[in-house]
């Protein structure tokens, strides 16, 4: 009698007897040459599944495993139970570099279905499993890896490890741009509490929320393009580029901000800068107290209270804060904005009226967007207004939208006319 | 979106629904009418569209004193050795947009493009609308061919110039309006 495959554990005698004439643990042990041995096999309390937890190669892993699982291998083969992998996604590309480096990773959920050509099927944790797959097929990486796997499931049993695997509580970027930027030190929080655009021990944001902190994103945009800003301040303003930057967010590595802060080591005490942070946070108090609904602390139009914090707003504001370092009068009348407007300083209810004649119907008016062309609008917009100094107009608005325009297509021509 | 556009997109909806009129009446008089009238407001339009577009322009150092006289419809004088923009001095409409391909595409105009010829048409017709010389003989296909060909220019323009489409051409020739 050979070495005994597996221990039972609170598993009903019946079922031990169908493990063990189905030799299905001995199947598993012979291909996938698990570490533990014997096999500690449990009994899901709920559902009644068995199931064991090991450790196995990944060469043993690689060669008998396909994440290729149908939901219900009976009745419907054709339908498969895992998602789409999401090749793009900053985690798994970050997962594949791992994997070449070595990382061991556990908690591959599996179910072992003897007699298949793969027998092992992968229900939770696919990109783990590609990553091991490709660091073995790539780099012959052949660490050790923790796997669940659940034996003879019925129909039920199986969608419920299939449900249970596949559920799982989607990380934010903005936290995974916290967690990189801690990582990375403490400056940009510390930074945002001096300006206040962060309150005293307050953290960033680790989800989007109206009215809630502000972002690493957020605060990063708002540095970079106030150096971006900065940086084109001397070039005749309607013949430059102006587009604010965005950077990237739920991603370790983030260029533009790199660059930032090697060009500029002494950023966390530019005077300018701070200023500039200061100056943003007071007008986006006072677009808040523009909505605060008398006596209480609710907002009369949440909407237009955070128009400040819209991604275009924020980066266009600073860029343009960037752009009037050198000139202190203008600078001025762009920091008085938030005195300016009535009710309100961003003067929401007339942003919405400014549209293009190129604009789609469904567009909602300035504000509601941040992509580029928003953002470009929104610094013509400042520019405009710290001009004139006088708070946002009609006229004012239509104008920078123009403008915006005309740059685009004046440095479009330029751009044709180089090329022939 | 200036005053301008907006009385520009007025009128071209109105347009638009005058032709669509013109089509369901039998009345021989009434419907030349309307589609006389539908062909001098979808030009209107354009008029409007041109005005707006130029306008953008204005102030921009990008465009010489010669491409500011097109835009601003104004002759260049010299005062004092100055060359400087003074008197009123019109442009046909075909010029002024022909220009801004050629300034936006940075290729002369191609009178190949599908719309060129029913675009001269709907000029002619107009002109003979607004200065009359013989009895107008302007039919509702004459009318439904121009604003086809006005529609397309003003799409086009904006293609060229702003690399955007007009976004009132998606509705072709149906009107909001009802007449």
């Amino acid at each position: 009698m050979g070495e005994q495959a597996f221990v039972a554990h609170g598993i009903p005698d019946e079922k031990i007897e169908e493990l063990t004439d189905s030799a299905i643990i001995d199947g598993f042990v012979a291909l996938l040459r698990p570490i533990e041995r014997p096999l500690q096999i449990f009994a899901d309390g709920k559902t009644g599944a068995l199931y064991c937890e090991c450790h196995v190669s990944a060469e043993n892993l690689v060669n008998n495993t396909t994440p290729d699982t149908p939901l219900d291998p009976d009745a419907s083969a054709d339908y498969r139970a895992n998602r789409e992998l999401v090749e793009d996604h900053a985690a798994f590309t970050q997962m594949l570099f791992d994997a070449q480096e070595g990382r061991t990773f556990s908690n591959i959920v599996c179910e072992f279905i003897s007699g298949d050509d793969k027998p092992l099927k992968v229900v939770g944790g696919q990109h783990r499993f590609w990553a091991i797959s490709s660091a073995y097929n790539e780099s012959e990486v052949n660490g050790i890896h923790g796997i669940k796997v659940y034996f003879a499931l019925d129909t039920e049993q199986r969608l419920d490890v299939q449900v249970i695997s596949n559920t799982n509580i989607e990380v934010s970027r903005d936290l995974l741009d916290r967690m990189f930027e801690t990582v990375s030190g403490a400056e940009l929080r510390a930074w945002c509490q001096k300006v206040e655009l962060l309150g005293k021990k307050e953290d960033f944001a680790d989800k989007r929320k109206r009215g809630g902190s502000i972002s690493v994103r957020q605060a990063r945009a708002f540095v970079i393009n106030y150096y971006l800003g900065k940086e084109r301040s001397k070039d005749q303003f309607d013949q430059i580029e102006t587009t604010p930057h965005v950077p990237k967010s739920g991603v370790r590595t983030v260029p533009e901000w790199e660059r930032i802060k090697k060009t500029y080591p002494d950023l966390w005490d530019d005077k300018g800068l701070e200023k500039a942070g200061k100056e943003f946070q007071a007008l986006v108090e006072k677009q808040r107290q523009a909505f605060v609904k008398v006596g209480g602390a609710k907002t009369s139009n949440p909407d237009f209270a955070e128009k400040a914090m819209n991604d275009a707003v924020l980066s266009a504001w600073a860029f343009a804060a960037g752009l009037l370092e050198n000139n202190p009068t203008r600078l001025q009348r762009h920091y008085e904005l938030k005195d300016n407007g009535k009710p309100d300083p961003l003067r929401a209810s007339l942003l919405v009226k400014g549209k293009h004649v190129t604009d789609p119907e469904q567009y909602r008016g300035l504000g509601y967007r941040t992509d580029p062309k928003e953002r470009g609008r929104f610094v013509e917009l400042f520019w405009i207004q710290a001009e004139k100094g006088s708070g946002f107009s009609d006229r004012m608005i239509s104008a920078a939208i123009a403008a915006y325009h005309a740059k685009a297509a004046i440095l479009d021509a330029k751009a044709k006319k180089e090329a022939i | 979106m200036g005053p301008i556009v907006a009385d520009a997109n007025r009128r071209f909806e109105l347009s638009k629904a005058l032709l669509d009129r013109a089509k369901r009446t039998a009345d021989n008089d009434l419907q030349r009418s309307l589609a006389e009238m539908a062909i001098t407001s979808a030009f209107s339009c354009l008029e409007g569209m041109l005005t707006h577009v130029f306008e953008h322009f204005v102030e921009s150092t990008a465009f010489d004193i010669f491409e500011q006289s097109v835009m601003q419809e104004k002759s260049i004088r010299f005062v004092c050795g100055r060359p400087s923009l003074t008197d009123q001095r019109f442009h046909s409409i075909e010029d002024r947009l022909q220009f801004l391909f050629w300034r936006f595409s940075g290729q002369e105009f191609d009178k190949n493009k599908t719309w060129w010829p029913h675009f001269s048409s709907a000029v002619g017709f107009r002109n003979e609308i607004m200065h009359p010389k013989a009895p107008s003989a302007t039919t509702v296909d004459d009318a439904e061919r121009s604003l086809s060909a006005i529609v397309s220019a003003i799409d086009d323009l904006m293609m060229v110039v702003f690399r955007k489409r007009w976004p009132k051409a998606k509705r072709g020739l149906t009107s909001s309006l009802s007449i």
